[in-house]
Protein backbone atom coordinates (compact mmCIF):
# COMPACT_ATOMS: atom_id res chain seq x y z
CA UNK A 1 0.00 0.00 0.00
CA UNK A 2 0.97 3.82 0.35
CA UNK A 3 4.10 3.97 1.56
CA UNK A 4 6.47 7.23 1.51
CA UNK A 5 9.29 5.67 -0.59
CA UNK A 6 7.25 4.74 -2.90
CA UNK A 7 7.17 7.03 -6.46
CA UNK A 8 4.55 9.27 -6.08
CA UNK A 9 3.21 7.93 -9.76
CA UNK A 10 4.40 5.04 -11.48
CA UNK A 11 3.38 4.31 -15.21
CA UNK A 12 4.69 1.32 -16.50
CA UNK A 13 3.51 0.75 -21.11
CA UNK A 14 0.61 2.28 -20.61
CA UNK A 15 -0.96 2.16 -23.78
CA UNK A 16 -4.59 3.74 -25.19
CA UNK A 17 -5.99 2.89 -28.26
CA UNK A 18 -9.56 4.68 -30.30
CA UNK A 19 -10.13 3.91 -33.27
CA UNK A 20 -6.96 1.80 -34.33
CA UNK A 21 -4.51 4.74 -33.58
CA UNK A 22 -2.22 4.70 -30.56
CA UNK A 23 -2.43 7.77 -28.56
CA UNK A 24 -0.62 6.43 -25.86
CA UNK A 25 2.30 3.85 -27.02
CA UNK A 26 3.66 2.64 -23.51
CA UNK A 27 4.44 5.40 -21.63
CA UNK A 28 7.18 4.33 -18.99
CA UNK A 29 7.09 7.56 -16.64
CA UNK A 30 8.45 7.32 -12.15
CA UNK A 31 7.69 10.49 -10.60
CA UNK A 32 9.33 11.24 -7.22
CA UNK A 33 7.55 12.34 -4.07
CA UNK A 34 8.19 15.62 -3.39
CA UNK A 35 8.93 16.67 -6.93
CA UNK A 36 7.18 19.59 -9.15
CA UNK A 37 7.75 17.67 -12.15
CA UNK A 38 6.67 19.12 -15.85
CA UNK A 39 4.86 16.94 -18.08
CA UNK A 40 5.90 18.49 -21.67
CA UNK A 41 4.29 17.81 -24.97
CA UNK A 42 3.28 19.05 -28.33
CA UNK A 43 -0.52 19.80 -28.42
CA UNK A 44 -2.22 16.29 -29.46
CA UNK A 45 0.48 14.23 -27.69
CA UNK A 46 -1.39 12.23 -25.09
CA UNK A 47 -0.40 14.19 -22.38
CA UNK A 48 -4.56 15.12 -21.12
CA UNK A 49 -4.89 10.98 -21.92
CA UNK A 50 -2.19 10.13 -19.66
CA UNK A 51 -4.07 12.45 -16.81
CA UNK A 52 -7.67 11.03 -18.08
CA UNK A 53 -5.88 7.33 -17.10
CA UNK A 54 -4.43 8.92 -13.83
CA UNK A 55 -7.37 9.95 -12.51
CA UNK A 56 -9.90 6.78 -13.54
CA UNK A 57 -11.69 8.90 -15.84
CA UNK A 58 -10.54 6.74 -18.91
CA UNK A 59 -9.56 3.14 -18.65
CA UNK A 60 -5.87 1.93 -20.42
CA UNK A 61 -5.86 -0.33 -23.09
CA UNK A 62 -2.90 -2.19 -21.42
CA UNK A 63 -0.29 -1.44 -18.60
CA UNK A 64 -0.31 -0.14 -15.41
CA UNK A 65 -0.82 3.21 -13.57
CA UNK A 66 0.03 3.79 -9.32
CA UNK A 67 -0.12 6.51 -7.09
CA UNK A 68 1.77 6.11 -4.76
CA UNK A 69 2.17 2.23 -4.97
CA UNK A 70 -2.01 1.99 -5.36
CA UNK A 71 -2.91 0.29 -9.13
CA UNK A 72 -5.59 2.87 -10.28
CA UNK A 73 -7.72 0.62 -12.54
CA UNK A 74 -7.95 -1.76 -8.87
CA UNK A 75 -8.54 0.77 -6.03
CA UNK A 76 -9.55 3.88 -7.87
CA UNK A 77 -11.81 5.67 -5.29
CA UNK A 78 -8.58 4.48 -2.59
CA UNK A 79 -6.22 6.46 -4.91
CA UNK A 80 -8.43 9.81 -5.27
CA UNK A 81 -8.16 10.42 -1.95
CA UNK A 82 -4.68 11.26 -1.81
CA UNK A 83 -5.04 13.01 -5.11
CA UNK A 84 -6.03 16.71 -5.99
CA UNK A 85 -6.93 17.14 -9.62
CA UNK A 86 -7.27 20.01 -12.09
CA UNK A 87 -8.70 18.97 -15.50
CA UNK A 88 -7.77 21.59 -18.37
CA UNK A 89 -11.27 23.49 -18.79
CA UNK A 90 -12.55 22.97 -14.55
CA UNK A 91 -16.23 23.02 -14.95
CA UNK A 92 -17.91 24.38 -11.66
CA UNK A 93 -21.59 24.88 -11.18
CA UNK A 94 -22.32 28.40 -11.73
CA UNK A 95 -24.68 29.09 -8.96
CA UNK A 96 -22.02 28.32 -6.61
CA UNK A 97 -19.82 30.88 -4.97
CA UNK A 98 -16.10 29.34 -4.35
CA UNK A 99 -16.32 29.10 -0.69
CA UNK A 100 -19.75 27.02 -1.17
CA UNK A 101 -17.96 24.95 -4.02
CA UNK A 102 -14.64 24.37 -1.49
CA UNK A 103 -17.34 23.06 1.09
CA UNK A 104 -18.43 20.65 -1.13
CA UNK A 105 -15.32 19.41 -2.85
CA UNK A 106 -14.16 18.77 1.08
CA UNK A 107 -17.61 17.16 1.22
CA UNK A 108 -16.97 14.35 -1.27
CA UNK A 109 -13.57 13.80 0.75
CA UNK A 110 -16.03 12.85 3.87
CA UNK A 111 -13.63 16.08 5.59
CA UNK A 112 -14.83 17.03 9.06
CA UNK A 113 -16.73 20.76 9.31
CA UNK A 114 -13.92 21.68 11.70
CA UNK A 115 -11.31 20.62 9.22
CA UNK A 116 -13.31 22.69 6.08
CA UNK A 117 -13.45 25.49 8.31
CA UNK A 118 -9.93 25.44 9.03
CA UNK A 119 -8.33 24.68 5.59
CA UNK A 120 -11.31 26.78 3.59
CA UNK A 121 -10.26 30.52 4.22
CA UNK A 122 -6.68 29.42 3.93
CA UNK A 123 -7.15 27.99 0.74
CA UNK A 124 -9.70 31.05 -0.53
CA UNK A 125 -6.53 33.21 0.35
CA UNK A 126 -3.97 31.40 -1.57
CA UNK A 127 -6.37 31.66 -4.10
CA UNK A 128 -6.81 35.10 -4.19
CA UNK A 129 -10.68 35.03 -3.39
CA UNK A 130 -10.76 35.49 0.24
CA UNK A 131 -13.66 38.03 0.66
CA UNK A 132 -14.85 37.58 -2.97
CA UNK A 133 -18.87 36.52 -2.35
CA UNK A 134 -19.41 36.49 -6.37
CA UNK A 135 -21.00 33.45 -7.78
CA UNK A 136 -18.57 31.38 -9.75
CA UNK A 137 -20.57 32.54 -13.01
CA UNK A 138 -18.86 35.42 -12.74
CA UNK A 139 -15.50 34.60 -12.69
CA UNK A 140 -12.86 35.16 -15.02
CA UNK A 141 -11.05 32.63 -16.14
CA UNK A 142 -8.28 33.13 -14.36
CA UNK A 143 -10.43 33.37 -10.90
CA UNK A 144 -11.56 29.50 -12.25
CA UNK A 145 -8.36 28.56 -12.85
CA UNK A 146 -7.19 29.66 -9.08
CA UNK A 147 -10.20 28.34 -7.39
CA UNK A 148 -9.45 24.86 -9.13
CA UNK A 149 -6.34 24.71 -7.72
CA UNK A 150 -7.85 25.29 -4.57
CA UNK A 151 -10.37 22.62 -4.99
CA UNK A 152 -7.86 20.44 -5.88
CA UNK A 153 -5.67 21.06 -2.95
CA UNK A 154 -8.84 20.96 -0.89
CA UNK A 155 -7.68 17.22 0.57
CA UNK A 156 -4.28 18.10 1.16
CA UNK A 157 -3.50 15.73 -1.46
CA UNK A 158 0.14 14.16 -1.33
CA UNK A 159 -0.16 14.04 -5.25
CA UNK A 160 -1.52 17.41 -7.17
CA UNK A 161 -2.31 16.68 -10.86
CA UNK A 162 -2.61 19.68 -12.91
CA UNK A 163 -3.97 19.14 -16.41
CA UNK A 164 -2.37 22.88 -18.68
CA UNK A 165 -3.33 24.77 -16.12
CA UNK A 166 -1.96 28.04 -17.57
CA UNK A 167 -2.53 27.39 -21.60
CA UNK A 168 -6.00 29.54 -21.95
CA UNK A 169 -4.82 32.54 -19.29
CA UNK A 170 -3.78 36.28 -19.73
CA UNK A 171 -0.29 36.91 -18.36
CA UNK A 172 -1.71 38.08 -15.33
CA UNK A 173 -3.48 34.91 -14.56
CA UNK A 174 -0.79 33.25 -16.11
CA UNK A 175 1.76 34.63 -13.57
CA UNK A 176 -0.66 33.95 -10.59
CA UNK A 177 -1.63 30.54 -11.48
CA UNK A 178 2.72 30.08 -11.58
CA UNK A 179 3.01 31.61 -8.32
CA UNK A 180 0.28 29.46 -6.25
CA UNK A 181 2.47 26.11 -7.82
CA UNK A 182 5.48 27.72 -7.21
CA UNK A 183 4.41 28.45 -3.23
CA UNK A 184 3.76 24.49 -3.22
CA UNK A 185 7.09 22.96 -4.04
CA UNK A 186 8.37 20.65 -1.11
CA UNK A 187 4.86 20.77 0.26
CA UNK A 188 3.38 18.62 -2.11
CA UNK A 189 4.42 16.34 -5.30
CA UNK A 190 3.01 18.58 -8.25
CA UNK A 191 2.63 16.93 -11.77
CA UNK A 192 1.64 19.77 -14.41
CA UNK A 193 1.19 19.05 -17.93
CA UNK A 194 1.63 21.80 -20.53
CA UNK A 195 2.96 22.67 -23.87
CA UNK A 196 4.57 25.92 -22.69
CA UNK A 197 7.92 25.54 -21.57
CA UNK A 198 8.91 28.99 -19.99
CA UNK A 199 6.34 27.37 -17.30
CA UNK A 200 8.08 24.33 -16.68
CA UNK A 201 11.57 26.39 -16.35
CA UNK A 202 9.86 28.71 -13.81
CA UNK A 203 8.63 26.37 -11.36
CA UNK A 204 9.76 22.30 -12.29
CA UNK A 205 12.80 20.68 -11.16
CA UNK A 206 11.96 17.99 -13.07
CA UNK A 207 9.99 17.02 -16.46
CA UNK A 208 9.49 14.01 -18.95
CA UNK A 209 8.71 14.96 -22.84
CA UNK A 210 5.79 13.35 -24.67
CA UNK A 211 6.19 12.76 -28.14
CA UNK A 212 3.22 10.88 -29.80
CA UNK A 213 2.20 8.87 -26.94
CA UNK A 214 5.77 7.74 -25.73
CA UNK A 215 8.12 9.67 -23.56
CA UNK A 216 10.84 10.96 -25.15
CA UNK A 217 13.28 11.82 -22.44
CA UNK A 218 12.78 12.40 -18.68
CA UNK A 219 14.74 14.02 -15.67
CA UNK A 220 16.22 16.75 -14.23
CA UNK A 221 15.72 20.23 -16.52
CA UNK A 222 19.82 20.54 -16.42
CA UNK A 223 20.26 17.19 -17.20
CA UNK A 224 17.58 17.39 -20.31
CA UNK A 225 19.01 20.37 -21.71
CA UNK A 226 22.71 19.06 -21.73
CA UNK A 227 22.16 16.09 -23.40
CA UNK A 228 19.44 17.22 -25.65
CA UNK A 229 19.99 20.79 -26.51
CA UNK A 230 22.60 21.95 -28.88
CA UNK A 231 24.31 25.01 -27.53
CA UNK A 232 24.77 28.17 -29.66
CA UNK A 233 27.65 30.61 -29.74
CA UNK A 234 27.39 34.22 -31.61
CA UNK A 235 30.27 35.36 -33.17
CA UNK A 236 30.34 38.98 -34.44
CA UNK A 237 33.38 40.52 -36.23
CA UNK A 238 34.90 43.86 -38.34
CA UNK A 239 34.89 41.96 -41.55
CA UNK A 240 35.91 38.82 -42.52
CA UNK A 241 33.19 36.71 -41.10
CA UNK A 242 32.95 34.32 -44.62
CA UNK A 243 36.65 33.20 -44.20
CA UNK A 244 36.44 32.86 -40.42
CA UNK A 245 33.44 30.18 -41.43
CA UNK A 246 35.46 28.50 -43.93
CA UNK A 247 38.31 28.31 -41.41
CA UNK A 248 36.05 27.27 -38.70
CA UNK A 249 34.56 24.74 -40.88
CA UNK A 250 35.58 20.72 -40.45
CA UNK A 251 35.63 21.35 -36.86
CA UNK A 252 34.73 18.57 -34.51
CA UNK A 253 32.58 20.56 -32.41
CA UNK A 254 30.72 22.44 -34.77
CA UNK A 255 27.38 21.41 -35.81
CA UNK A 256 26.04 24.14 -38.66
CA UNK A 257 27.34 27.74 -38.99
CA UNK A 258 24.90 30.12 -40.01
CA UNK A 259 26.28 33.61 -41.70
CA UNK A 260 24.23 37.11 -40.98
CA UNK A 261 26.80 40.20 -42.57
CA UNK A 262 29.81 40.17 -40.26
CA UNK A 263 27.98 37.42 -37.61
CA UNK A 264 28.10 33.94 -37.03
CA UNK A 265 25.64 31.41 -35.02
CA UNK A 266 27.61 28.60 -34.60
CA UNK A 267 25.82 25.66 -33.34
CA UNK A 268 28.32 23.49 -31.25
CA UNK A 269 28.33 20.09 -29.77
CA UNK A 270 30.97 21.06 -27.03
CA UNK A 271 30.91 24.90 -25.93
CA UNK A 272 34.88 24.47 -24.26
CA UNK A 273 36.05 23.49 -27.06
CA UNK A 274 34.61 26.13 -29.34
CA UNK A 275 35.01 29.26 -26.15
CA UNK A 276 38.89 28.09 -26.76
CA UNK A 277 38.90 27.68 -30.81
CA UNK A 278 36.60 30.97 -32.19
CA UNK A 279 39.16 33.41 -30.69
CA UNK A 280 42.03 31.72 -31.49
CA UNK A 281 40.68 31.58 -35.08
CA UNK A 282 40.01 34.89 -35.02
CA UNK A 283 43.48 35.89 -33.94
CA UNK A 284 44.93 33.59 -36.83
CA UNK A 285 43.05 35.49 -39.36
CA UNK A 286 43.80 39.07 -37.99
CA UNK A 287 40.30 40.31 -37.68
CA UNK A 288 38.74 42.63 -34.97
CA UNK A 289 36.71 40.45 -32.34
CA UNK A 290 33.23 42.43 -31.84
CA UNK A 291 31.14 40.46 -29.51
CA UNK A 292 31.19 36.83 -28.43
CA UNK A 293 28.33 34.93 -26.98
CA UNK A 294 27.76 31.71 -25.50
CA UNK A 295 24.44 31.13 -25.29
CA UNK A 296 22.68 29.35 -23.00
CA UNK A 297 20.66 26.17 -23.77
CA UNK A 298 17.31 26.76 -23.27
CA UNK A 299 14.48 24.02 -22.45
CA UNK A 300 12.96 24.84 -25.90
CA UNK A 301 15.63 23.88 -28.04
CA UNK A 302 15.74 20.84 -26.11
CA UNK A 303 12.38 20.09 -26.63
CA UNK A 304 12.60 20.93 -30.27
CA UNK A 305 15.27 18.62 -30.76
CA UNK A 306 13.45 15.47 -28.69
CA UNK A 307 9.83 16.60 -30.69
CA UNK A 308 10.46 18.60 -34.05
CA UNK A 309 12.67 17.00 -35.74
CA UNK A 310 10.41 14.52 -37.76
CA UNK A 311 7.53 17.04 -37.55
CA UNK B 1 -21.99 4.21 -3.54
CA UNK B 2 -19.12 6.75 -1.85
CA UNK B 3 -20.10 10.42 -1.92
CA UNK B 4 -23.89 9.79 -2.05
CA UNK B 5 -25.13 11.82 0.60
CA UNK B 6 -22.42 15.29 -0.28
CA UNK B 7 -23.44 14.72 -4.02
CA UNK B 8 -27.00 14.47 -3.03
CA UNK B 9 -26.63 17.69 -0.44
CA UNK B 10 -25.38 19.54 -3.33
CA UNK B 11 -28.17 18.36 -5.87
CA UNK B 12 -30.75 19.61 -2.93
CA UNK B 13 -29.07 22.88 -3.12
CA UNK B 14 -28.60 23.36 -6.90
CA UNK B 15 -32.55 22.47 -7.10
CA UNK B 16 -33.35 25.10 -4.57
CA UNK B 17 -30.74 27.90 -6.48
CA UNK B 18 -31.92 27.29 -10.09
CA UNK B 19 -34.78 27.09 -12.35
CA UNK B 20 -35.46 23.23 -11.38
CA UNK B 21 -37.08 24.81 -8.29
CA UNK B 22 -39.76 26.73 -10.61
CA UNK B 23 -40.84 24.32 -13.59
CA UNK B 24 -42.35 21.31 -11.89
CA UNK B 25 -43.36 23.00 -8.79
CA UNK B 26 -45.21 25.72 -10.05
CA UNK B 27 -46.65 23.42 -13.08
CA UNK B 28 -48.25 20.95 -10.92
CA UNK B 29 -49.32 23.69 -8.34
CA UNK B 30 -51.37 25.52 -11.65
CA UNK B 31 -52.69 22.02 -12.25
CA UNK B 32 -54.15 21.77 -9.09
CA UNK B 33 -55.38 25.47 -9.14
CA UNK B 34 -56.90 24.80 -12.62
CA UNK B 35 -58.43 21.26 -12.29
CA UNK B 36 -61.34 22.36 -10.04
CA UNK B 37 -61.81 25.55 -11.79
CA UNK B 38 -61.95 23.81 -15.18
CA UNK B 39 -64.69 21.61 -14.08
CA UNK B 40 -66.83 23.91 -12.62
CA UNK B 41 -66.53 26.37 -14.96
CA UNK B 42 -66.62 23.63 -18.49
CA UNK B 43 -70.39 23.14 -17.92
CA UNK B 44 -71.29 26.42 -17.32
CA UNK B 45 -69.08 27.85 -20.33
CA UNK B 46 -71.05 25.22 -22.47
CA UNK B 47 -73.84 26.27 -21.57
CA UNK B 48 -73.60 30.11 -22.29
CA UNK B 49 -73.50 28.98 -26.21
CA UNK B 50 -77.16 27.75 -25.45
CA UNK B 51 -78.30 30.79 -24.37
CA UNK B 52 -80.02 33.68 -26.34
CA UNK B 53 -80.69 33.64 -30.06
CA UNK B 54 -78.60 30.44 -30.42
CA UNK B 55 -79.82 27.01 -32.31
CA UNK B 56 -77.81 25.25 -30.07
CA UNK B 57 -78.98 23.78 -26.97
CA UNK B 58 -76.34 22.10 -24.26
CA UNK B 59 -77.67 19.59 -21.84
CA UNK B 60 -75.60 18.11 -19.64
CA UNK B 61 -77.01 14.79 -18.49
CA UNK B 62 -75.16 14.53 -14.82
CA UNK B 63 -74.21 16.95 -12.57
CA UNK B 64 -70.73 18.06 -12.50
CA UNK B 65 -68.69 16.34 -8.95
CA UNK B 66 -65.21 16.29 -7.93
CA UNK B 67 -64.64 12.90 -9.96
CA UNK B 68 -64.65 15.60 -12.97
CA UNK B 69 -61.75 17.97 -11.45
CA UNK B 70 -59.66 14.82 -10.48
CA UNK B 71 -60.38 13.35 -14.07
CA UNK B 72 -58.93 16.90 -15.47
CA UNK B 73 -55.94 16.94 -12.54
CA UNK B 74 -54.84 13.41 -13.80
CA UNK B 75 -55.45 14.14 -17.58
CA UNK B 76 -52.53 16.69 -17.22
CA UNK B 77 -50.61 14.58 -14.65
CA UNK B 78 -51.05 12.00 -17.70
CA UNK B 79 -49.50 14.20 -20.64
CA UNK B 80 -47.89 17.72 -19.63
CA UNK B 81 -46.74 16.96 -16.54
CA UNK B 82 -45.22 13.73 -18.02
CA UNK B 83 -43.85 15.40 -21.44
CA UNK B 84 -42.07 17.89 -18.63
CA UNK B 85 -40.43 15.50 -16.85
CA UNK B 86 -38.54 13.50 -20.11
CA UNK B 87 -37.91 17.00 -21.14
CA UNK B 88 -36.60 18.42 -18.21
CA UNK B 89 -34.55 14.86 -16.60
CA UNK B 90 -33.25 14.54 -19.58
CA UNK B 91 -29.82 16.06 -19.10
CA UNK B 92 -29.69 14.58 -15.54
CA UNK B 93 -26.25 13.10 -16.49
CA UNK B 94 -25.35 13.85 -19.76
CA UNK B 95 -25.19 17.94 -18.94
CA UNK B 96 -22.90 17.05 -16.27
CA UNK B 97 -20.59 15.47 -18.30
CA UNK B 98 -20.65 18.57 -21.01
CA UNK B 99 -20.26 20.99 -18.59
CA UNK B 100 -17.26 19.83 -16.74
CA UNK B 101 -18.46 19.51 -13.35
CA UNK B 102 -18.74 15.78 -13.41
CA UNK B 103 -15.02 15.33 -14.05
CA UNK B 104 -14.01 17.57 -10.96
CA UNK B 105 -17.09 15.09 -8.53
CA UNK B 106 -15.61 12.07 -10.18
CA UNK B 107 -11.63 12.16 -9.43
CA UNK B 108 -12.41 12.47 -6.09
CA UNK B 109 -13.27 9.59 -4.26
CA UNK B 110 -17.20 9.18 -5.21
CA UNK B 111 -18.68 6.20 -6.81
CA UNK B 112 -20.33 6.42 -10.75
CA UNK B 113 -23.25 4.77 -8.75
CA UNK B 114 -23.10 6.90 -6.01
CA UNK B 115 -23.44 10.24 -8.40
CA UNK B 116 -26.25 8.51 -10.80
CA UNK B 117 -28.15 7.12 -7.19
CA UNK B 118 -28.29 11.17 -6.18
CA UNK B 119 -29.22 12.18 -9.71
CA UNK B 120 -32.29 9.93 -9.95
CA UNK B 121 -33.36 10.18 -6.14
CA UNK B 122 -33.03 13.76 -6.29
CA UNK B 123 -35.50 14.25 -9.37
CA UNK B 124 -37.93 11.75 -7.55
CA UNK B 125 -37.70 13.75 -4.35
CA UNK B 126 -38.73 17.11 -6.63
CA UNK B 127 -40.91 15.21 -8.88
CA UNK B 128 -42.79 13.93 -4.90
CA UNK B 129 -42.65 17.09 -3.40
CA UNK B 130 -44.38 19.21 -6.73
CA UNK B 131 -46.74 16.28 -7.02
CA UNK B 132 -48.16 16.83 -3.65
CA UNK B 133 -48.72 19.89 -3.54
CA UNK B 134 -50.13 20.14 -6.66
CA UNK B 135 -52.86 17.48 -5.28
CA UNK B 136 -53.06 19.49 -2.08
CA UNK B 137 -54.01 22.62 -3.45
CA UNK B 138 -56.39 19.92 -6.39
CA UNK B 139 -58.39 18.82 -2.86
CA UNK B 140 -58.76 22.33 -1.27
CA UNK B 141 -59.92 23.66 -4.59
CA UNK B 142 -62.43 20.81 -5.75
CA UNK B 143 -63.68 20.92 -1.33
CA UNK B 144 -64.09 24.72 -2.31
CA UNK B 145 -66.17 24.56 -5.28
CA UNK B 146 -67.96 21.53 -5.53
CA UNK B 147 -68.18 20.93 -1.33
CA UNK B 148 -67.21 17.03 -1.51
CA UNK B 149 -64.00 16.01 -2.62
CA UNK B 150 -62.52 12.69 -0.68
CA UNK B 151 -58.88 12.53 -0.38
CA UNK B 152 -58.37 8.93 -1.03
CA UNK B 153 -59.24 8.66 -4.30
CA UNK B 154 -56.87 11.04 -5.25
CA UNK B 155 -53.75 10.57 -3.31
CA UNK B 156 -54.38 7.06 -4.39
CA UNK B 157 -54.73 7.76 -7.87
CA UNK B 158 -51.62 10.21 -7.73
CA UNK B 159 -49.59 7.64 -6.31
CA UNK B 160 -50.05 4.98 -8.75
CA UNK B 161 -48.88 8.03 -11.92
CA UNK B 162 -46.54 8.94 -9.58
CA UNK B 163 -44.96 4.79 -9.76
CA UNK B 164 -45.27 6.06 -13.54
CA UNK B 165 -43.76 8.58 -13.15
CA UNK B 166 -40.59 7.62 -11.31
CA UNK B 167 -39.98 4.74 -14.07
CA UNK B 168 -39.95 7.84 -16.27
CA UNK B 169 -37.20 9.47 -14.16
CA UNK B 170 -35.29 6.13 -13.87
CA UNK B 171 -35.59 5.44 -17.88
CA UNK B 172 -34.51 9.05 -18.53
CA UNK B 173 -31.13 8.38 -16.08
CA UNK B 174 -30.63 5.32 -18.12
CA UNK B 175 -31.17 7.40 -21.87
CA UNK B 176 -28.93 10.24 -20.06
CA UNK B 177 -26.31 8.09 -19.33
CA UNK B 178 -25.83 6.12 -22.49
CA UNK B 179 -26.02 9.34 -24.63
CA UNK B 180 -24.50 12.43 -24.81
CA UNK B 181 -26.97 14.38 -26.71
CA UNK B 182 -30.23 15.85 -24.64
CA UNK B 183 -32.40 16.12 -27.40
CA UNK B 184 -31.14 12.45 -27.83
CA UNK B 185 -32.40 10.95 -24.73
CA UNK B 186 -35.39 13.53 -24.67
CA UNK B 187 -36.28 11.78 -28.02
CA UNK B 188 -35.68 7.89 -26.67
CA UNK B 189 -38.13 9.63 -23.15
CA UNK B 190 -41.17 10.09 -25.37
CA UNK B 191 -40.40 7.38 -28.20
CA UNK B 192 -40.69 5.48 -24.18
CA UNK B 193 -43.75 6.61 -22.95
CA UNK B 194 -45.15 6.38 -26.68
CA UNK B 195 -44.76 2.77 -26.60
CA UNK B 196 -45.43 1.92 -23.10
CA UNK B 197 -48.71 4.24 -24.12
CA UNK B 198 -49.67 2.27 -27.15
CA UNK B 199 -49.35 -1.00 -25.61
CA UNK B 200 -51.69 -0.27 -22.58
CA UNK B 201 -54.29 -0.27 -25.69
CA UNK B 202 -53.09 -4.38 -26.25
CA UNK B 203 -55.81 -6.47 -23.82
CA UNK B 204 -52.69 -8.92 -23.20
CA UNK B 205 -50.24 -6.67 -21.78
CA UNK B 206 -52.50 -5.17 -19.50
CA UNK B 207 -50.96 -7.21 -17.10
CA UNK B 208 -47.54 -6.39 -16.80
CA UNK B 209 -47.27 -3.01 -18.50
CA UNK B 210 -46.74 -0.04 -15.91
CA UNK B 211 -47.99 2.64 -18.41
CA UNK B 212 -51.78 0.72 -17.30
CA UNK B 213 -50.96 2.64 -14.13
CA UNK B 214 -51.80 6.06 -15.63
CA UNK B 215 -55.36 4.87 -16.66
CA UNK B 216 -55.60 2.98 -13.38
CA UNK B 217 -55.02 6.48 -11.88
CA UNK B 218 -57.66 7.72 -13.62
CA UNK B 219 -60.44 5.15 -12.84
CA UNK B 220 -58.75 5.33 -8.73
CA UNK B 221 -59.85 9.09 -9.30
CA UNK B 222 -63.50 8.45 -10.37
CA UNK B 223 -64.10 5.77 -7.44
CA UNK B 224 -63.39 2.81 -8.84
CA UNK B 225 -61.42 0.18 -6.49
CA UNK B 226 -58.56 -0.65 -8.65
CA UNK B 227 -55.68 -2.56 -7.42
CA UNK B 228 -53.18 -3.02 -10.79
CA UNK B 229 -50.61 -5.26 -8.95
CA UNK B 230 -48.79 -6.90 -12.09
CA UNK B 231 -48.22 -3.35 -13.36
CA UNK B 232 -46.98 -1.60 -9.75
CA UNK B 233 -44.77 -4.75 -9.39
CA UNK B 234 -43.36 -4.81 -12.75
CA UNK B 235 -42.89 -0.68 -13.05
CA UNK B 236 -41.22 -0.78 -9.30
CA UNK B 237 -38.78 -3.50 -10.74
CA UNK B 238 -38.09 -1.51 -13.71
CA UNK B 239 -37.57 1.76 -11.62
CA UNK B 240 -35.23 -0.41 -10.32
CA UNK B 241 -33.73 -2.28 -13.35
CA UNK B 242 -33.53 1.21 -15.16
CA UNK B 243 -31.83 2.61 -12.22
CA UNK B 244 -28.65 0.21 -12.11
CA UNK B 245 -28.39 -0.04 -16.15
CA UNK B 246 -27.77 3.56 -15.43
CA UNK B 247 -25.19 2.93 -13.06
CA UNK B 248 -23.58 0.25 -15.71
CA UNK B 249 -23.82 2.55 -18.21
CA UNK B 250 -22.12 5.31 -16.58
CA UNK B 251 -19.82 3.11 -14.97
CA UNK B 252 -18.60 1.74 -18.37
CA UNK B 253 -18.09 5.52 -20.16
CA UNK B 254 -14.71 7.42 -20.31
CA UNK B 255 -15.17 11.05 -19.12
Amino acid sequence: MADALLPALWLRGLTKTYGGVNVLDGVDLTVAEGSVFGFLGPNGAGKTTTLRIITGLAKPTSGTARILGIDVSESAEDVRSAVGFLPDVPGFYPWMTAEEFLRFAGGLFALPRDVLDERVPVLLDLAGLAGVSTRIGGFSRGMKQRLGIAQALVNAPRLLLLDEPTSALDPIGRKDVLEMVASLAGRTTVFFSTHILADVERVCDTVAVLDRGRVAASGPIDEIKSRHGAQVMDVEVDAGAQGLAERLTGEGWLTSAELDGERLRLTVSDLAAAERAVPAAVAALGLRLVRLDAGEVSLEEAFVELVGGAR
Amino acid sequence: MKGFGAFLRKEALETARTWRIWVLPIMLVFFGVTSPLFAKLTPLLLKSIGTGDSDIVVQLTKPVTYADSYAQWIKNLAQVVLFTVIIASSGMISAEKRAGTAILVLTKPVSRAGFVVAKIVSNLALLAVAVTLGAVVCWAGTLALFGDAPAAPLAYGTLLWFVYAALVVSVMALFSALLDGQAGAAGAGIGFYALTSTLSAWPTATAFNPAVLVGAAAAAMAGHAVVPVGPLLIGSLLVVGCASGAVWAFEEREL
